[in-house]
């Protein structure tokens, strides 16, 4: 785990200078008497980049190197991209196509791609699911699921 | 004894038929959107209030009161089965919790949870009934110095938090401190890093994050796994319910949780996110062997529980005593007061003896509604791990999706949950751990508000912190925890360990 | 085998959706003949939603189809109208209107839609704001207040729910107008407000009188002023800003308002309903025990009503900025 330490202090470097960048290009810093709307966003730039520096210095004291432990496996990449791609789908299909519908499909998207079901299965678990979710969350607890092109 | 013949004529209000079904009613309920990840009680309440017009006043309040303290029996639930927390008050029962499932307890978790809930929800109305005017005096006493030193002694305690690497730690903790700066800022009117998405105008909403951190970056780690389940479904289930020796150790630690939650949950803001991470950190620090903390301890479990159950008892006393709401689920209770033509108020307790007396029988009576409910339950749940991981983690995505959606029907709110879950799958795979970065994000929104009020108040001087007693108190405490580990040269002990 | 079958899946799919698709299309002639969706800016349980939820079952039956209720809070109620007016503008899709969404959203050109493209249906709801002073204030009576801040300029502070609220406008055009210098200190919503005014963290506060009444009959805050015209009933001796010979701050707003581009014909029946519904005394009771203070505004003086707003709130910008 260590091994990716180089790598992610440096990212957070990266990101710590962003926000200080960003705060104090875009917001009244103030001052320690009044402090404006970027005080606290531009300390916490600082106080990432400061730290991300620690981080740095520790790995290299220990001086493990990057080498080691893989970050990526080719074999489960992919299902996992799959699944971060089904869900922004259903963020964006939800309020379209209503939540049955959009239910349905991710779900038979994940049950069939990401879990390996057939698609007969794929298609019978996604219905049950569906509508077991359809029942308790719009009519038990009567949530205003938004409703699509199935009318419902 | 004049208040025993008030909680006499209380009991007498909810023993009505009507009253007892519609506080069991409110119990089921409650605990159903405890376990839902996501969907939480203002949810939940907000969405049953209309149908509650036609019900009398007396009975509408205790239904909708249950909803509220139920869902803090289930919300436990799901963070020890599959360390995804139900509420964002159970994020600290993951740590513990969870890991007692993987040695096979599960059961003694949930039980415990179960036990420490009620113990804590019991005592806390007992502190309501006897207290309520005397507490709602402390809580006025804390102006916004008071809260800015209080935020101080929290993120004293989050520096307690780190597990592995202390700067790590730190960076997700300051994160989380910019991320709660993102939004409107309440004293300026300005937009901050919002990126001109109008949905974020009111800040980053903590549940997607906490749904996303633990929710769905727990499905995509697991998802590595190319064959079999991961390591909770591998486990033996041992046995069901807590041994002597775990009683033993209950006991206390639900005592000291209760006593924290309860006084934190008085206070508008604080709450029970804040009362569980400070119960935690107090069972750790005062513990005889901290660096087991994390590996599966059942006072980690208990007292947190307490903690959060004790806060929603708390969380009754500025409401009913002051007509003012500490908390979003209190505002909708607000809500249902007005709605039935009722002001809660200093005048409460003459003008509708019913209403308040009701509601505090109510509780006795739906605190051991919700035991016998969910003791029964504990052998449900731990069946749950049985089911094949490739037809549960489905169901947790669709769990934390609906969750998300139905608290704010946001689709933005979709998509944080969906960047925070990437965020957590990355950073839990290379050390960084998420739990500082929710109590910082908790603290962060209220802390920049009652500084920055604060020094508006003494007109940009700093010495309000220690000029008035109450803030300067906490300045001590913050001072002297900062101070004892430097001085003893004992390395703090590392207070969370993550489940991974 | 495995592969056609998959495609006659992704057939099926297509052909249903496509034809869902054309239904909706197709929606027909007569208004309305499906349900019409209602935007509730705010969350569920708040002011905006539980007025909206005793009204519309009324005006319901006036309209003769079914109100379905979608929740889209954030950006101070301008999340929910922009989302209405993405919809298409067939008078099925309603929204919850504000100041901040309107008037006060325009002025700080807060607004991520066309200002021009809401069509306002009808106001309901007024809302009573009070200065009140803390328990045991010296300050008894506005004049108390007028005196003592003049001479100590900078020295009072008073707490506001955010000051682009109805309460923060009310405060800072009755103090420019008195020529009055009063710290303004911003909190988040009206709960903490009257916390720290009844903790006496601040001197004054700027809140709904609905939030203070309690404890104004318990004696414990006094209400000094009434911004606007209107005197409180409960409060027989409390003056107004308008009687004092200050300005009239614009009203706090919660109506309806549905896209401009709504045929007209069909704006007209929404108009009707309301119309009726707003007149019926059982919401009005309704809405009096639920501790609001119905007013009704037709679509003619609602607009008038958020122009003038816009008028003010341009006057009194720069106080409200920082």
């Amino acid at each position: 785990m260590k091994c990716h330490d180089f790598t992610t202090s440096l990212i957070w470097l990266l990101i710590g200078a962003g926000i200080s960048a960003w705060s104090v290009a875009a917001l009244d810093i103030g001052t320690l008497q009044h402090p404006g709307p970027g005080f606290l966003p531009t300390l916490c730039g600082v106080l990432i980049g400061g730290l991300a520096l620690v981080v740095f210095a520790q790995a290299r004291r220990r001086e493990t190197g990057e080498a080691g432990g893989v970050f990526w496996s080719e074999r489960s990449l992919p299902r996992v991209v799959a699944t971060v791609l089904a869900l922004v789908a259903y963020a964006f299909l939800l309020e379209r196509a209503g939540f049955v519908l959009t239910t349905f499909l991710v779900m038979l998207v994940i049950f069939t791609h990401v879990a390996r079901a057939s698609w007969l299965a794929g298609i019978l678990e996604s219905s049950i699911v569906t509508g077991a979710f359809y029942w308790v969350f719009g009519h038990l607890l009567k949530i205003p699921l938004p409703r699509g092109w199935l009318g419902i | 004894m004049d208040f025993l013949q008030n909680l006499l004529f209380g009991f007498q209000v909810v023993l009505h038929p009507t009253n007892l079904f519609l506080a069991f009613v409110g119990c089921v309920i409650g605990t159903l959107t405890g376990v839902l990840p996501g969907l939480g009680p203002s949810a939940a309440i907000a969405l049953l209030l209309p149908g509650t017009f036609h019900l009398t006043p007396v009975g509408a309040i205790i239904m909708l009161a249950g909803i509220y303290y139920g869902a803090m029996y289930g919300g436990s639930t799901t963070s020890v089965l599959v360390n995804i927390p139900g509420e964002t008050a159970s994020v600290v029962t993951c740590l513990d919790g969870y890991r007692m499932a993987c040695q096979g307890r599960a059961g003694p978790a949930l039980a415990v949870c179960a036990i420490g809930s009620f113990i804590a929800g019991t005592l806390s109305v007992v502190g309501l009934m006897l207290m309520a005017p005397t507490l709602a005096q402390v809580a006025l006493s804390f102006g916004p110095p008071e809260y800015t030193s209080l935020m101080i002694v929290g993120f004293v305690i989050l520096t307690f938090l780190a597990s592995s690497s202390m700067p790590k730690a730190l960076i997700m903790a300051a994160f989380g401190l910019f991320l709660s700066t993102i939004g409107l800022d309440a004293v300026s009117g300005e937009s901050r890093f919002t990126l001109d998405i109008i949905d974020l105008n009111d800040g980053i909403g903590l549940v997607p994050v906490v749904m996303g951190l633990f929710g769905i970056s727990e499905v995509l780690l697991n998802l590595e796994q190319i064959q079999g389940n991961p390591e909770i479904l591998k486990g033996k289930i041992l046995h069901l319910y807590p041994t002597r020796e775990d009683w033993a150790k209950l006991l206390p630690a639900s005592l000291r949780g209760t006593i924290v939650g309860f006084f934190l949950g008085i206070l508008p803001g604080g709450g029970a996110v804040l009362s569980s991470f400070v119960s935690y950190a107090i069972e750790k620090r005062t513990s005889k062997y901290p660096e087991k903390f994390g590996t599966g301890v059942i006072e980690g479990v208990a007292a947190p529980e307490s903690a959060n159950n004790a806060a929603t008892g708390g969380a009754f006393v500025p409401l009913l005593t002051l007509g003012i709401p500490a908390n979003i689920v209190m505002a909708i209770l607000l809500g249902a007061f007005m709605i039935h033509g009722i002001t809660p108020g200093p005048m409460i307790i003459q003008e509708h003896p019913d209403v308040f007396w009701g509601l505090i029988a109510s509780m006795y009576l739906g605190n051991v509604m919700l035991l016998i409910l969910n003791l029964p339950l504990v052998g449900i749940w731990v069946q749950l791990l049985r089911v094949p991981y490739k037809i549960l983690f489905p169901l947790i995505l669709l769990f934390c999706l609906t969750g998300v959606y139905s608290v704010s029907m946001s689709r933005v709110d979709i998509l944080v949950m969906i960047i925070f879950g990437v965020v957590g799958y990355v950073s839990r795979k290379t050390g960084y751990e998420a739990a500082p970065l929710i109590l910082a994000l908790v603290l962060g929104g209220m802390f920049e508000n009652s500084l920055r009020q604060s020094l508006m108040m003494s007109g940009g001087n700093p010495s309000i912190f220690f000029l008035r007693p109450i803030s300067f108190a906490f300045m001590l405490i913050a001072i002297v925890l900062l101070l004892v580990p430097v001085v003893l040269r004992r390395k703090p002990v590392p207070l969370l360990v993550e489940a991974r | 085998m495995r592969r056609r079958f998959m495609k006659a899946v992704w057939l099926i799919l297509a052909v249903i959706i496509v034809t869902l698709t054309n239904i909706d299309a197709k929606a027909a002639e007569e208004f309305p003949n499906r349900p019409i969706e209602f935007v509730v800016c705010y969350p569920p349980g708040g002011g905006a939603d539980l007025s909206a939820r005793i009204i519309l079952p009324e005006v319901e039956k006036h309209i003769g189809a079914p109100i379905y209720i979608t929740n889209k809070a954030g950006g101070e109620g301008t999340v929910g109208v922009s989302y209405a007016l993405n919809k298409k503008p067939d008078g099925y899709t309603l929204f919850g209107l504000h100041q901040s969404s309107t008037f006060v959203g325009r002025v700080f050109g807060q607004l991520p839609y066309d200002f021009n493209e809401i069509y306002p249906i009808s106001n309901w709801i007024d809302n009573l704001n009070i200065f009140a002073a803390k328990p045991n204030s010296p300050l008894k009576m506005f004049k108390d207040l007028l005196e003592y801040a003049r001479q100590n300029p900078g020295k009072l502070k008073y707490g506001v729910p955010s000051k682009r609220t109805s309460q923060g406008i009310g405060a800072e055009l009755l103090l420019s107008d008195a020529r009055l210098d009063i710290v303004a200190v911003p909190f988040k919503g009206s709960g903490p407000t009257m916390t720290a005014l009844l903790g006496g963290h601040v001197d004054l506060a700027s809140i709904p009188y609905a939030m203070a009444k309690p404890h104004i009959q318990a004696g414990s805050v006094r209400a000094l002023v009434v911004f606007g015209k209107k005197r409180v009933e409960e409060l027989p001796d409390v003056p107004t800003a308008v009687e004092l010979g200050y300005e009239e701050a614009p009203l706090a707003i919660a109506g309806a308002g549905v896209s401009a581009k709504v045929p007209q014909d069909r704006i007209e029946k929404l108009n009707r309903a309301f119309e009726k519904a707003m007149k019926d005394p059982k919401v009005l009771d309704q809405l009096r025990k639920a501790g609001f203070d119905p007013v009704y505004m037709d679509q003619g003086a609602f607009k008038k009503h958020i122009l003038e707003g816009v008028e003010k709130v341009n006057r009194i910008k720069d106080r409200l900025k920082d």
